[in-house]
């Protein structure tokens, strides 16, 4: 999934790493999430979303909508 | 920290070409080693199918003594894993020291059998123990590394797992349908243990290399 992780970290000025430290996770999941070849769980999305201050879909990008009922 | 961080050295050469050539050699090596000690007078030369499953075990083996090697040794681990750099090992040296011993065990355990008496040195008794021990105990390491592994391993854990099913049950159930039905011999019991280790490390880089880990870093 197409996200905007990559941009909300370079916007703190921290490294893959510094932020993968601050979540608890590997860098190799911050940079498979960010090369979108991972799509991180609904947990990691979630404190994602809290350590940057954004919703969750302002960091990743989904464009399906729902259909009308009418 | 020992890093080859040098702008001398371009980073294809760092990442793709010497792990490529360590890998290479250190396989090359072996696997002549192992196909010169099979056709020894201390061996006396195997069937085919405990040949494939030495080499096999072997592959195994190495691999899992190079991660768990990589791990304890993060300096040096850098230059021949595809890692960003020895930080990257020390942060994971539980997960992988552990995965690598149980790699590594698993390994010992296909080669134990594959030298097994009749036709190879190794007493049936010990090859049994050995054998399954290896399997128990590699198998016991693993759930602690799963345990301590990250998010985007686990996945790839069950991906693979699941991947490594559906092969094995393509590859293996085929070809007992096959045999079933009398157009081949049915397979030898190290044929079956050659083909889920294979099937189960095929799937691994499979499911890896969709991830986007075979990447150089």
């Amino acid at each position: 999934m197409e996200n905007h992780l990559k941009h909300h970290r370079e916007a703190k000025g921290w490294s893959q790493g510094e932020l993968a430290r601050r979540l608890g996770v590997s860098r190799q999941t911050i940079n498979a999430v960010e090369t979108d070849k991972y799509d991180p769980s609904l947990p990691l999305a979630l404190r994602m979303s809290r350590l940057f201050g954004v919703a969750v879909p302002e960091l990743f990008i989904d464009d399906w909508e729902p259909e009308d009922d009418d | 920290m020992i890093e080859d961080k040098s702008p001398s050295t371009p980073r294809w050469v760092r990442k793709l070409l010497i792990p490529a050539l360590i890998g290479g050699v250190a396989g090359y090596a072996g696997a002549a080693a192992m196909m010169s000690f099979i056709d020894s007078s201390a061996v006396g030369g195997l069937d085919e199918s405990a040949t494939v499953a030495a080499l096999v075990g072997l592959v195994y083996a190495l691999i899992g003594l190079g991660v768990a090697f990589g791990a304890l040794s993060p300096a040096i681990g850098a230059r021949f894993l595809n890692v960003e750099d020895a930080d990257e090992l020390r942060e994971q040296k539980k997960v992988l020291t552990l995965s690598g011993a149980a790699m590594a065990l698993w390994g010992v355990s296909l080669l134990a059998l594959a030298l097994a008496a009749p036709d190879g040195p190794v007493p049936q008794g010990l090859a049994l123990a050995v054998g399954a021990g290896g399997l128990a105990i590699g198998s016991w390491l693993s759930l602690p590394a799963y345990r301590a592994s990250h998010e985007l391993m686990r996945a790839i854990s069950l991906e693979a797992g699941a991947l490594g099913y559906g092969l094995v049950l393509m590859v293996v159930g085929i070809w007992a349908m096959l045999a079933h039905l009398g157009y081949t011999a049915a397979p030898a019991p190290l044929d079956l243990l050659s083909l889920f280790y294979v099937l189960v490390l095929v799937a691994s880089f499979i499911v890896v290399g969709r991830r986007g880990m075979l990447a150089p870093r």
